[in-house]
């Protein structure tokens, strides 16, 4: 089941880090709208790891995922950083959704494992933290607040749509 | 042991949340152009401001130095003051106008004009080539005559003393008198043996009538105040309006003649025999 997840974490880590780069990034690149419906898929790498993953690991592989898309777009260190607060932020948003009964041993938060519900909670409240982490980051000011605030709100429906299509359609279980 | 490895593993994702993000905060400043313009900005105003404030308070601490500094300048400008020959505008036109006198500045480091004889003292004596008999001025009119002469400092005998004669003339009209102190008032003297058919207005200018060797001629004294004729009298009571103010003599200046001058041989040799 482990190894189960390293190699679909594996996976996703290279497909939508293409995604990103080589599509995502460029979507409405020279419209209006494209700032304020910037599509992000990639943090579901951060997000579908087990949930008893090292923190320290969690980290370290998200700064490698938000390093290789700023390396290959040139916007060095914002996804990046976006991305470690995320992954950060996971934890401490794992400990306030958990169930009841607690999670089971290697159980990633899937919707499989634990329902659309918990995993449009789940999956809202981090992509949430990361687009308006990436927002601000990339106006470095509060001056903007109000273009930062429009950006993330915008980004956030296109991007949370596309990750329920993914979690429905693949249904992932790892 | 135990305790430390609890720690690490308690704390180990915050550490290296805070390391990662500070690698990606260096990044972001180091390779991107909007963002490191902003952060310049922002930084430069921040410490821009710290070191105003490090300069104001440095500035404050320093301040008494500085004070120091500027009392010891403003010592030395006034010294200069003192040691130039002319820093008072209105005595320049004494000294070019006769050739045998030349200005001697001085403080005045005593003076009095309550008495019925009153006297200053001035830190100028022989060692600066000052002889009894000499005329003092300030602000270009008449203080006084030196009388006792110390080697660096001198007795003056005001215009308020009543043993003070000093010969003074009507501008303009010529008639002559002799200036005399009849005490109490400091800011009035008296010009006595104006003969009663002179004209005499308000206002007239007295200076010094040069009928002495101690003041050259025309160095004023003051206004005509006011003046009387008493029943019987030959000579006008005048009562002159002092063109200084007595009670406020800071510099003077010493009219020195020539040493060798040979009138002021003659006159003394006269003033022997009598």
């Amino acid at each position: 089941m482990l190894s189960n997840a390293y190699l679909s974490t594996a996976l996703r880590f290279v497909v939508l880090a293409a995604l990103q780069i080589l599509v995502f990034a460029h979507l409405g690149e020279s419209t209006a709208w494209g700032p304020y419906a910037q599509v992000m898929l990639y943090p579901l790498v951060i997000l579908l790891l087990p949930v008893q993953t090292p923190s320290f690991f969690v980290l370290l592989l998200a700064f490698a995922l938000g390093c290789l898309i700023d390396f290959s777009l040139g916007t060095y260190g914002l996804h990046a950083s976006a991305l470690v607060f995320t992954a950060f932020a996971r934890r401490l948003i794992l400990g306030v959704l958990e169930p009841r009964e607690g999670y089971g041993v290697d159980q990633s938060p899937t919707r499989s494992a634990l329902g659309m519900r918990w995993f449009v909670q789940y999956a809202a409240l981090l992509m949430g933290v990361h687009l308006l982490t990436f927002f601000a980051v990339e106006a470095f000011t509060l001056v903007y607040i109000v273009q930062i605030l429009a950006r993330a709100v915008g980004s956030f429906c296109v991007s949370m749509t596309l990750i329920l299509l993914y979690m429905i359609v693949l249904d992932p279980r790892s | 042991m135990q305790e430390l490895l609890a720690f690490v593993v308690r704390f180990g994702g915050v550490f290296t949340f805070v390391i990662l993000e500070s690698v990606c905060a260096l990044l972001i400043v180091r390779y991107n152009d909007a963002q490191r313009a902003i952060w310049l900005h922002s930084s430069n105003r921040w410490s821009g401001s710290i070191e105003t404030q490090r300069d104001q308070f440095n500035d404050f601490l320093v301040l008494r130095d500085v004070a120091d500094s500027l009392a010891a300048e403003n010592g030395r400008l006034r010294l200069q003051l003192l040691l130039q020959p002319n820093p008072l505008p209105d005595s320049v036109q004494l000294a070019p106008a006769d050739s045998s006198y030349t200005l001697v500045p001085t403080r005045v480091v005593r003076n009095s004009v309550m008495r019925a004889n009153n006297t200053l003292t001035i830190d100028r004596g022989s060692a600066e080539g000052i002889l009894p008999r000499q005329g003092v001025v300030s602000g270009g009119s008449v203080v006084g005559v030196t009388r006792a002469v110390g080697e660096h400092y001198s007795e003056v005998m005001s215009l308020l003393h009543r043993q003070s004669r000093i010969s003074a003339a009507l501008k303009g009209a010529g008639y002559f008198g002799v200036l005399t102190w009849r005490g109490f008032d400091p800011q009035a003297v008296y010009l006595d043996e104006v003969p009663r058919h002179a004209e005499l207005i308000k206002g007239d200018t007295v200076i010094t009538s040069g009928y002495s060797a101690m003041f050259p001629r025309g160095i004023t004294v003051g206004t005509v105040d006011t003046f009387w004729l008493r029943s019987g009298s030959d000579f006008y009571d005048i009562r002159v309006h002092l063109g200084h103010d007595p009670t406020k003599i800071d510099y003077a200046y010493i009219v020195r003649r020539r040493v060798d001058d040979e009138r002021v041989r003659f006159e003394e040799s006269i003033e022997d025999v009598e």
